[in-house]
């Protein structure tokens, strides 16, 4: 015969863990996913910054190899990784002999935020 | 009526404990696993400040550059390199100081050596150290030694330091 003290109290306390560690197991796998989720965010961040050098050595390299003579134009050819766009660069003015010229560069980022970067430029 | 006697179990109440451990254990790892996070979209914050203002200090002394170029007068009778240059960028303003340096000159052509340093452009009165320069750059400008005023025709780019 059982006795009296062993009688469903037990139960009631297995009952209360096995919720509190769900809440628990539940938090942790939500923290996770945020970890995850932050890791995928971090790692697009550092791959844009990587983009915008690459795209801003572009536009100087073309400046250099295209402003040659007056009224001469200039375009970008840069192929950012796959799911970043850039702002095209195409048939733009060359910067005047004497002047710099401020370039607006934008990466556009798989999660569709931008970061930019501004440049200045100037003929060879 | 006869009460009842109290459990005298010893593991009576240790699933609850366990638990409270449990919870105990794992928000401390998690609140250790959060500053990770934010530190880390911090320290991207400070690396993207860091690149805008590498870029603004360069196109600052490509300007600076140029200008000096359009000086002339390259030789032992150097003028001075005039400046501060001072361009904004991404939000920054840098400042650009010059200063001549002793030339060798070269037999057929004159030279002029100028150290450009570029800093944030705290305030007009502050002049760039090296402690300060985001970009220092030393450029050798020659020029043929014939004619009165001769034009700069090379310009090399000896150093180009960054300072993080």
């Amino acid at each position: 015969m059982r006795e009296r003290d062993e009688a469903g109290m037990s139960l009631v306390e297995i009952v209360i863990a096995i919720v509190i560690l769900g809440a628990v197991v539940s938090a942790l796998l939500t923290a996770l996913a945020t970890a995850s989720i932050s890791s995928k965010s971090h790692r697009d961040l550092v791959t844009a910054d990587a983009v915008l050098r690459d795209y801003a050595e572009a536009v100087k390299s073309a400046v250099r190899s295209s402003c040659t003579s007056s009224g001469a134009t200039y375009s970008v050819t840069y192929s950012p990784p796959s799911g970043f766009t850039t702002n095209s660069l195409t048939g733009q003015s060359c910067p005047a002999p004497t002047s710099m010229q401020l370039v607006h560069l934008t990466v556009t980022l798989p999660n569709v935020s931008t970061k930019s970067l501004d440049i200045n430029v100037r003929s060879p | 009526m006869t009460p009842t006697p109290r459990s005298t179990d010893p593991e009576r109440g240790a699933a609850l404990v366990l638990a409270i451990a449990v919870i105990v254990v794992v928000g401390l790892i998690m609140a250790s696993l959060f500053p990770l996070i934010t530190t880390s979209l911090h320290d991207r914050t400070v690396l993207d400040s860091v690149r805008d203002r590498e870029y603004a200090a360069d196109g600052a002394i490509e300007f600076a550059v140029a200008r000096v170029r359009g000086i002339g007068g390259a030789g032992p009778a150097l003028a001075p390199c005039g400046g501060p240059d001072a361009r904004s960028a991404n939000g920054v303003t840098i400042r650009v100081d010059c200063a001549n340096v002793p030339t060798l000159t070269t037999r057929g052509y004159l030279q002029r050596n100028v150290i450009f340093s570029a800093c944030v452009d705290t305030s007009p009165s502050v002049a760039c150290t090296d402690a300060s320069a985001v970009v220092r750059v030393q450029v050798n400008y020659e020029t043929p030694s014939s004619g009165p005023s001769p034009a700069i025709t090379r310009t090399y780019v000896q150093s180009w330091s960054v300072n993080r």
